[in-house]
């Protein structure tokens, strides 16, 4: 870590947000955001005015914090197109999409048009190409949003490509903005405490809703070295799980289980752990499993490691939640203190006896800090941040990353759910979440699930094996579920809220789905975006090739709402087409052991930040000449270009592959016959090429030009690419 | 709904639409909500209805004492009592 930035509502800028840490100053108030006068709760935590900025203030704040990190790691003009993105998001783009949503009910067409001249304020991706655009950010970038665990899951993506050698520098966080969608939600689940934030107290009633950004630089330890930076601490280990059980309940085995994978990739021992800074959200069933899970990590040393957790003085910040206890926890090394637990009102008989630090900030001398972050569907991340050693001495850890693995992923089994007309059949209407017989699920979950019946047959057993993934890509996600509450909102208030609709919100509810389904306990991530498929496959890969899973779904699907087919009309994707794909990828010595034909392999990926809302030729060709040099693959033997089917790209796309492979290479074009999969569509053609090799041909009508016969064994090339969202 | 029909009727027929119950008979008074299949999930959804047809507000610490149908019933009848 070289750099920190944040917006907060108890401090813009790290220090002023540390020093409110330090003293236990929240900012709890009543709001004027939106009408709360209708909820039992009325307060939260908002950012001061002129922070705010004009359009999504997710949008401004990140900028802002970014704009912060990067300049605290001295990173000019010149040096950031080498810096990476991974950006982290719940809210970004429902403050205009909820106008949108109320312009399409109410029919108001002016209102509705004029909201979608500016999609950046209305689609997540907003927020990846306002920093990529305004920074000149040039690195490979991804888009995140498993729950309220998004933040520390994108700075573990970072962090796994600086390890992995991709790239020396990121710029990684999250930006969260108070909306009322959200804020509905919680109140319809009875989250929502009605004075103050608790974490770990008796009489907890809850959380206290906040918003903000926080940014960090990732950067190579020897990168650092080279330059001079000031190295503020290190992420030594990170460990992602998934409970596989309830889908907003939390468990305490699976917050322990990312929090022992952390310490050993760290290679370190539990017995190490100095402090810990928990997820701590003041609810009473978190803070019940993860006491019990930080007990049982700690064992005998529980009465000795201070725990404290920001949400207390903060409140909760959603989805950025962990980039900000992440950057709390770099401060906490490098100031030598730790923050007090804020809020605190007395022990709670029911919990393990941690030692919470209650008393004040205190000085922290521990050469560590443990970050915890969990989100709903059951997804945990932990992150293992490291005092540096003194420079004297000189050494960094230098992980080996990838380069150095002997493992590879090769897809065993792949399937494509394509709809006819665009459409995909209605799934079992009997469907329900695993155990839970009073929770149906929806069209989404229903769609993935029976995509994965057709995959892996019926679940067969429920218990966890933490070494299977679930890693997916989305555009629109769960977001039925956010039409439905603004619906209920605008009809019938707060009170028509379906405390199920906002359960199963988040865009990482069909993943979670499965994992609970199948007991898939490992890592479970959404990536959003046109190019997140790709995204999810490269992750996928990386999670074998790292030795973090040795088996992971992976793949992307996409619902498409009437109102969601509208936008994309009015974005100037009218050919949508709904479309479910999924695929196991496992670790290829493990495939041949219990005797599964390799179907491919996942060569080499590369992804770039945006430049423009849509990428253009250069960016097209240079993207590709990584992929191909990360595969080892000659120009001379890619056998075909499968095309992105967004028609914006499509001039650019010819071009690039025309500078590239020369006018003979064979060009596929899949949307006469599929229309636009959206984030589907790079596993759609990943799939498409796997049958196209088995049957010795492209499908009828697909190839532009070139020739229709594929040969098995020759590499295929994937693009992807989604509006504002770079390109793969 | 008929005006013949209970509060009890009314609360069991929320709970067999949601549960998808065959029918009510399980629902005594000393019946634990968690027993007949509501999880936090469940119970949720089932407080949020009953907000909704009963025209009441529930604060949040009257809904943690609900632990039974009787609980229920006894909390709906106060409530339009106040």
């Amino acid at each position: 870590m070289t750099g920190l930035g944040v917006v907060s509502p108890i401090g813009v800028g790290a220090e002023a947000f540390w020093r409110a840490l330090i003293a236990g100053r929240d900012a709890v108030a009543p709001f004027t955001i939106f009408d709360a006068t209708r909820y039992r709760t009325r307060i939260a935590q908002t950012v001061c005015e002129d922070a705010r900025g004009p359009g999504d203030p997710a949008v401004a704040f990140a900028l802002r914090a970014a704009e912060e990190a990067l300049t605290h790691a001295g990173l000019d003009a010149a040096q950031r197109p080498a810096c990476g993105l991974a950006v982290a998001t719940t809210a970004a783009g429902w403050t205009a999409g909820q106008r949108l949503f109320e312009a399409y009910q109410t029919k108001d067409h002016p209102s509705f048009e004029s909201l979608l001249e500016h999609p950046e304020a209305l689609l997540k991706e907003g927020t990846l190409w306002a920093l990529a655009a305004r920074f000149s950010l040039e690195g490979p970038c991804a888009l995140l949003s498993p729950a309220c665990a998004a933040a520390s899951s994108a700075i573990a993506w970072a962090a796994q490509r600086v390890r992995d050698g991709d790239c020396d520098l990121m710029l990684a966080g999250a930006t969260d903005a108070l909306t009322e969608v959200v804020f509905a939600g919680f109140h319809a689940m009875r989250l929502l405490a009605e004075d103050a934030c608790r974490p770990f107290s008796a009489g907890r009633r809850g959380l206290v809703l906040s918003e903000g950004a926080a940014f960090l630089v990732l950067e190579n330890a020897a990168h650092a070295r080279a330059r001079g930076a000031n190295v503020l601490a290190q992420l030594g280990g990170w460990g992602l799980s998934c409970d596989a059980s309830h889908p907003t309940t939390p468990a305490s085995d699976g917050m322990l289980r990312a929090m022992k994978a952390a310490i050993e990739d760290a290679r370190l021992q539990p017995e190490d752990v100095g402090q810990i800074s928990a997820h701590g959200t003041g609810s009473v069933a978190n803070d019940a499993a993860e006491a019990t899970a930080i007990a049982s990590l700690l064992a005998e040393r529980v009465s000795d490691v201070p725990v404290t957790a920001v949400k207390g003085t903060l409140g909760h910040t959603e989805g950025a939640a962990g980039a900000f206890a992440a950057v709390a926890g770099v401060l906490s090394l490098q100031h030598g203190a730790r923050p007090p637990l804020g809020g605190y009102t007395g022990a709670d008989a029911g919990l393990p006896p941690l030692r919470l630090a209650t008393t004040g900030a205190e000085p922290h001398p521990g050469r560590n800090v443990l970050v915890n972050a969990s989100g709903f569907g059951g997804v945990n991340v932990s992150l293992f941040f490291e005092r540096p050693l003194p420079s004297a001495t000189g050494q960094l850890k230098d992980e080996p990353g990838r380069r150095s693995s002997t493992r590879h992923a090769v897809v065993t089994s792949i399937v494509a759910l394509t709809g006819r007309d665009g459409s995909l059949a209605e799934p079992d209407a009997g469907l329900c979440w695993p155990g839970g017989r009073s929770l149906p699920l929806d069209r989404v979950c229903g769609l993935v699930l029976t995509a994965a019946q057709n995959l892996l047959g019926a679940s067969e057993s429920t218990a966890v094996d933490p070494a299977v993934a679930v890693i997916l890509g989305t555009s629109y996600g769960s977001q039925a579920r956010h039409e439905r509450i603004w619906a209920a909102l605008a009809q019938e208030g707060p009170r028509g809220v379906d405390p199920n609709d906002f359960a199963l919100s988040t865009f990482n509810a069909p993943g979670a789905a499965l994992a609970g389904n199948y007991g898939f306990g490992g890592a479970n991530l959404i990536f959003l975006g046109g190019a997140s498929g790709a995204a999810a496959i490269d992750e996928a890969t990386r999670q074998i090739v790292s030795g973090r899973a040795s088996r992971v779904l992976t793949g992307a699907y996409d619902e498409l709402t009437p109102y969601f087919r509208r936008v994309l009309a009015g974005l100037g994707t009218p050919d949508a087409s709904e479309t479910v794909v999924l695929l196991v990828l496992e670790d290829a010595a493990q495939a041949q052991q219990r005797g599964a034909a390799s179907l491919a392999s996942i060569l080499g990926f590369a992804s770039r930040c945006p430049r423009n809302r849509w990428p253009d030729s250069p960016d097209l060709a240079e993207t590709t000449c990584v992929a191909l040099r990360e595969a080892a693959v000659e120009t001379s033997d890619v056998s075909a270009v499968v095309l992105d089917p967004n028609q914006q790209t499509r001039s650019a796309q010819l071009e690039a592959a025309r500078s590239l492979f020369g006018p003979d290479v064979t060009l596929v074009d899949l949307t006469p016959r599929y229309g636009n999969s959206l984030a589907a569509s790079a596993p759609l053609a990943l799939d498409v090429a796997i049958e196209s090799a088995r049957r010795g041909s492209w499908p009828d009508g697909s190839v532009l030009r070139g020739v229709a016969a594929i040969e098995p064994g020759r590499p295929v090339l994937i693009n992807a690419c989604g509006l504002m969202a770079g390109r793969a | 709904m008929t005006a013949a029909e209970t509060l009890e009727q009314r609360l069991g027929a929320i709970l067999v639409r949601q549960l998808k119950l065959g029918n009510a008979s399980v629902l005594l008074p000393d019946a634990s909500l968690e027993d007949v299949g509501l999880d936090s999930l469940g119970m949720l959804a089932f407080i949020a209805t009953i907000e909704r047809e009963f025209d009441v507000s529930i604060s949040d610490r009257d809904y943690e004492t609900l632990a039974t149908f009787g609980d229920a019933v006894a909390l709906i009848r106060r409530l339009r009592r106040d």
